[in-house]
Formats: structure tokens, C-alpha cells, sequence
């Protein structure tokens, strides 16, 4: 069974139509892209799956139950969890708060009663995560003051931090120099499985090393699916990605 | 290593230093010390002038009572108390949540009014009924201020509800207006909260447990009732600023959006610390009325939440405390201006725009206020130790590591 299906998933911003009904289905494990020139849509239909969003028409069905309708913070508690194109962390706390923030939603909100300190497990897991995206030293630094490549892997971080089920990363590598490029795509393909990662790329070559299978958007509508090879001799992606 | 010991433990900037570790962890209760025996204090000089006088130290005693006038006396005191708490209390949506109300005046006014219209009314041959008048003879303290806490957090929700999903510059401008509804019903129903005349008749508040008269009689006796259910609720705060719900308020600050897609339910975080904040100001606004022994209408008057930013914007709307020191600084400076300075210069009699001027240098050249900087400062120094303390040891494991190669050879 699919983790992530979307049917006739459809956005209309007045006359545009960003996206157009799409059909999607993404298994438990896999590591999935979506590619399309500027304007296809993609990370609208993210922010429809994430929440962030409202459909004008379709379904979005998360773990078996239609979640359209379900708003960004309860999606998040039901295992989505995401990232953006452009930089969402909080700038002016601390590397270790913003994902011990993150890690906190799992367990309590409205706590009034306790000191953060005594909840040693939270910080224990945000040390963990650190460890994992290699900012153990900078944990207690001003998130808005670390370099550009490490505030897009803390926002993974803050993801992670929330136990998701599915991660939609939204074009992760955005603004890195190609070898940072190159370790952030060894680095996703290895928080895929058990973790249901989707993500949205404008680098082909990330994309291209480290994903099962991709899909094209083209003008808010589904163009093409299939493995790299298929995608790549599809005579359609080549002449929308050749005329851009 | 005898060369990176400590040679002078008193250098002036290891003193500041240490005087800011120390302010920094026992700030509070040091304030709360001081503030503790303060009426001793200010009753401690009035004693003195009359000691002075009586034995016939005449010039003595005037220029004590000269110095006095500089001092804040205790009602003054009470009143910076007052708005210490609300001034807390508005600063857990201000600088904790990142939310500017401009309507705080309306929760001020309303625990005010709930207090003094229970107290000028609940009395025999008024409007109350019968069974209430004769349940109390005397309606004691206790009972008024709890209905001052249920009225005051029923109608911070009811507000909440309709205006903390708004934002920035909506939300305030919708705070202001309902707060102005406020304004209106209380010039309005005048009746009952007596209309721009104020409320009087509450000459006979006391405390029904220990039977403790309060008001403006006594100034002590109010002092020391303010200030412990300032500090109560001043804690219950501080508590709730430390707890995990306290970081969630942080997080919401910084980034709303990304606080919701961590999975925190934004809105309704909103709503709780829109209705703590408005609770507490309502009991602020008791207070106020408390000592005065009278409601008058600008406690719900727009001009109330203007004092009130004006106030957590001088301390510092990024520090706990920050409201704390902005009362003081605004109540004292009004109080010297009116009072004392207005006696050498006529041009002091206009002390609101004194303080507007101030408030304006403040917000263009320590735009973190007062406290805020001097802890900017604190944070920057240490910063710049801890880099210099590194540094050193760097050199200096350098140094061992080349002189055990040395040794090796």
C-alpha cells in the first residue's frame, strides 16, 4: 500500500492553474524526486501535501486516510514532515533549541510545569541528530549565524526531529557548491529506508545518482515517471527541459 | 601552569564581570531584597527629618528634605509595582511571543472595574441584591479579586479567540479597537462604572482572611500587598517563560511557520498566552484600583496600553525584567519632572513630552532597551573572553606539544 497518494490533486490560484490534477502514489522506503522547469508546480503540490496548502479540488491520502482537509500541525503529528526552497529555521535560537523544539512537539505543548532541563530525552535526541548532520560543534551557536550549507542541513535536522514517516525535501541542495551538492545526495540516500523521502530538485545530478524513481511536472501537470534511463529517453522531458 | 594563574583577581573588568554573573544569576532576588525592605527604607528618612527638626537641626533636616524629594517614596513604589506586573504581563505577548497588543489597556480596565464595581456596589440600599448584601457585610478582598481573575481570563479568551489569528499590524489595530469598545461601554454604562467621573465608594477594601484594611491610608500595609501578589504572579511567569510551553511561545516568535510545521498547533499557542497575558494584566488593574480606592476611566483608556509599551520598550522587551526597570524609569522621571524639576523650570510642568522625547532617543539608540543592551553588553564580553580563553590555550597546548617533541629529540 502506497504511504502518500494523491488523487486529481488540483490548485487554482484565481485563472492559473499550478497544478492540475495530479495523480501520485509513493511507496513506504523509497526515495522519490519530482523535476520540472521553473513554474511547473512542484512546490505548490508540496505545500498541498504538507499542509501548507489547501487543494482547490483532489485528495491528498497520507497512510491510508484522507488528510486534504487536515491542517499543517496535525499533518506533521501524523508523519510529514518537510523542508523548504528557501531557508525556514529559527534564526535566532540556538542550533541545539531549534531541534530540540522540533523533537519537544512529539511530546508536549502546553507544559507549564516542568523546566526544559529536567526533559533530558529531548536534549539527548537533539544531540543525536546533531551528531547525525555533523553540527555537534556549533550546537550552541545562533542558528542564523551558521554558513548557508549548514542551515539547509539544521533544517533537515528540524525535520528529522519530528519523527517523520514521509520527508518532502524541497530542493535541499539549493544554493550549494557541487561538492557540497554531491555529499547532501550520499547524505539523503542515507536517511532513505525506513524513511519515505520525496524530494524536489532543479540539480539533475543529485537527483539522477540517488533516486528510485522520477517524476516530471510539466505546466502543473504529470508528464512523465520511471527509473533515470526512462525519464532521460523520454522524448517529451527532453524537449520541455531542451526549450528551457 | 603557573604562568596562566590568575595574578590580580580584582581587576575593574573582572569586578563588572563578576557583578554580572552575580546580578545575572541572583538578579531577581536581589531586586526582591531590596525591594522587600524598601518602605522601612523611605519611612526610615521621614523619621529622620522629624528627628532632625526635633533637635533643633533645622538646616539639616531641610536638606534631607531636599534629598527626599529625589527619592521615590513608597506610594510611587506602589504604583511602579503595578506596572512591573502588567508590564511582565504584557511582555509575554510582546517580547516572548512576538505579538504587539495595543489593547491591554481593556483587560487593566476591566480588572479594575470588576474589583471596584463589586466593591462600590455589593453594599446595602444599592443595586445589589439582597441575599448578596447580606452574605457580606463587608465584601472581603479575597472573594473580589478571584472574580477578578475569572472576569479578566474570560474576557482575555473572548478577545483572543477573535483576534489572535491576526497579525503584525492587524492584530494590533484590532487589540486597539476592541479595547475601545471597552472604553466606550465604560463611558457608556455609566451608571454602574460611574462614566468619566470615575468610580468611588470603595473606601472599605479589606483583606476578610486576616481582616487587613488596604488602600490609600496606609501606604505600607498596600505595599506589601501589591508587592506579594506582584511576586506570586510575577513567578507564576517566570515559571511558565522557563517550561517547555515558554520555548514553544520563542519558537512561535521567531518563525510562526515553522513552529506549524514542526507540528505545534500555532494558533491556539497564541491564544493561551494572549489569555495568561490578559489575566494578568487584569489583576494588575485590580491592584492599581486598589490603592487608589478608585476607578478612574483612563485605567481603560487607550492611553493605559500606550504607557504600558512605552514602559516594556524602555526596560527591554527581550529581558524578563526589562518591564521592571522601564516602570521605574518612566513612573520616576514623571514623578521628578511634575514634582521636583518643575520647581527650577516651568517647562517641566510638560512632562509627557519629556518622556516622549526619551522614549523616541531610546527606541532610535538602544532599540533593545535598557536592560536589553546592558545584557547584549554582558553577552558580548563574555563571548570575547571565552574566544581569548580558547585562544590562549591553544598556544599554550602548542607550546607543550613542541617543547614534549623537543624533549623527545
Amino acid at each position: 500500500m502506497p504511504i502518500l497518494e494523491t488523487r486529481n490533486l488540483s490548485k487554482h490560484f484565481d485563472a492559473l492553474v499550478a497544478v492540475d490534477s495530479v495523480d501520485y502514489a509513493v511507496d513506504s522506503g523509497e526515495l522519490r524526486s519530482i523535476i520540472g522547469p521553473n513554474g511547473a508546480g512542484k512546490t505548490t503540490f508540496f505545500n498541498m501535501i504538507a499542509g501548507d496548502l489547501l487543494p482547490t479540488s483532489g485528495q491528498v491520502i497520507f497512510d491510508g486516510a484522507d488528510v486534504s482537509e487536515v491542517p499543517a500541525h496535525e499533518r506533521s503529528h501524523l508523519g510529514i514532515g518537510r523542508t523548504y526552497q528557501i531557508t525556514n529555521i529559527f534564526p535566532k535560537l540556538s542550533v541545539l533549541e531549534n531541534i530540540r523544539i522540533a523533537a519537544q512537539s512529539r511530546k508536549m505543548t502546553f507544559n507549564l510545569w516542568s523546566t526544559v532541563p529536567s526533559h533530558k530525552e529531548l536534549v539527548e535526541k537533539a544531540d543525536e541528530i546533531l551528531e547525525r548532520i555533523n553540527l555537534t560543534e556549533k550546537r550552541d551557536e545562533l542558528a542564523g549565524t551558521l554558513a548557508h550549507g549548514e542551515q539547509r542541513y539544521l533544517e533537515i535536522g528540524i525535520a528529522l526531529a519530528t519523527d517523520p514517516k514521509l520527508l518532502l525535501l524541497d530542493e535541499p541542495t539549493a544554493g550549494m557548491s557541487p561538492e557540497e551538492t554531491l555529499q547532501t545526495g550520499e547524505f539523503i540516500k542515507g536517511l532513505a529506508d525506513p524513511l519515505t523521502i520525496v524530494l524536489v530538485e532543479h540539480d539533475m545530478e543529485v537527483v539522477l545518482g540517488i533516486s528510485d524513481i522520477i517524476t516530471v511536472l510539466h505546466n502543473g501537470a504529470f508528464l512523465a515517471e520511471g527509473t533515470v534511463e526512462e525519464v532521460r529517453a523520454n522524448a517529451e522531458v527532453q524537449r520541455v527541459y531542451l526549450r528551457e | 601552569m603557573d604562568s596562566a594563574a590568575p595574578k590580580n583577581r580584582f581587576t575593574p573588568k573582572e569586578f563588572w564581570a563578576w557583578l554580572a554573573e552575580v546580578f545575572d544569576n541572583y538578579g531577581i532576588l536581589i531586586l526582591a531584597g531590596l525591594l522587600l525592605v524598601y518602605p522601612f527604607f523611605f519611612s526610615a528618612l521621614n523619621d529622620s527629618i522629624i528627628w532632625l527638626e526635633d533637635n533643633d537641626w533645622e538646616e539639616t533636616a531641610e536638606i534631607v528634605a531636599e534629598i527626599r524629594g529625589f527619592v521615590p517614596s513608597t506610594p510611587l513604589m506602589i504604583q511602579i509595582l503595578i506596572y512591573t506586573l502588567f508590564g511582565i504581563a504584557f511582555n509575554i505577548l510582546l517580547g516572548n511571543t512576538g505579538m504587539l497588543s495595543l489593547g491591554h489597556c481593556a483587560f487593566f480596565g476591566v480588572g479594575g472595574y470588576t474589583v471596584g464595581i463589586m466593591h462600590a456596589w455589593i453594599k446595602p440600599g444599592t443595586y445589589a441584591p439582597d441575599w448578596m448584601v447580606s452574605a457580606f457585610k463587608v465584601l472581603p478582598l479575597e472573594i473580589s479579586l478571584i472574580t477578578c481573575i475569572i472576569v479578566s481570563t474570560f474576557v482575555a479568551w473572548l478577545i483572543g479567540t477573535i483576534c489572535s489569528t491576526k497579525r503584525g499590524v492587524y492584530f494590533a489595530m484590532v487589540t486597539l479597537s476592541i479595547s475601545m469598545i471597552f472604553y466606550y461601554s465604560a463611558q457608556t454604562f455609566d451608571d454602574l462604572t460611574g462614566g468619566t467621573d470615575g468610580l468611588g465608594g470603595l473606601e472599605n477594601m479589606r483583606l476578610g482572611s486576616i481582616n487587613l484594611r488596604v488602600g490609600i491610608m496606609d501606604a505600607n500595609i498596600t505595599y506589601y500587598f501589591v508587592f506579594v501578589i506582584a511576586v506570586v504572579f510575577i513567578a507564576l511567569i517566570w515559571q511558565v517563560l522557563r517550561s517547555p510551553f515558554g520555548h514553544v511561545l520563542r519558537a512561535v516568535r521567531e518563525n510562526e511557520d515553522r513552529a506549524r510545521i514542526c507540528g505545534y498547533n500555532v494558533a491556539k499557542v497564541r491564544l493561551m498566552a494572549f489569555t495568561m497575558s490578559g489575566a494578568i494584566s487584569g489583576v494588575a488593574g485590580a491592584l492599581a484600583i486598589i490603592y487608589g480606592e478608585t476607578v478612574p476611566i483612563e485605567n481603560i483608556h487607550f492611553i493605559t496600553s500606550g504607557q504600558i509599551v512605552i514602559i516594556t520598550l524602555f526596560g527591554g522587551a527581550g529581558t524578563f525584567l526589562g518591564p521592571a526597570v522601564g516602570s521605574f524609569i518612566y513612573w520616576y522621571l514623571r514623578q521628578l519632572m511634575s514634582v521636583e524639576f518643575v520647581k527650577y523650570l516651568d517647562i517641566f510642568q510638560y512632562w509627557e513630552a519629556w518622556v516622549g522625547g526619551i522614549f523616541v532617543l531610546i527606541v532610535l539608540f538602544v532599540p533593545s532597551g535598557i536592560l536589553g543592551t546592558i545584557r547584549n553588553m554582558t553577552l558580548e564580553y563574555r563571548e570575547k573572553k571565552l574566544l581569548t580563553k580558547k585562544a590562549v590555550e591553544n598556544v599554550l597546548a602548542k607550546k607543550t606539544e613542541d617543547e614534549a617533541a623537543t624533549d623527545s629529540e
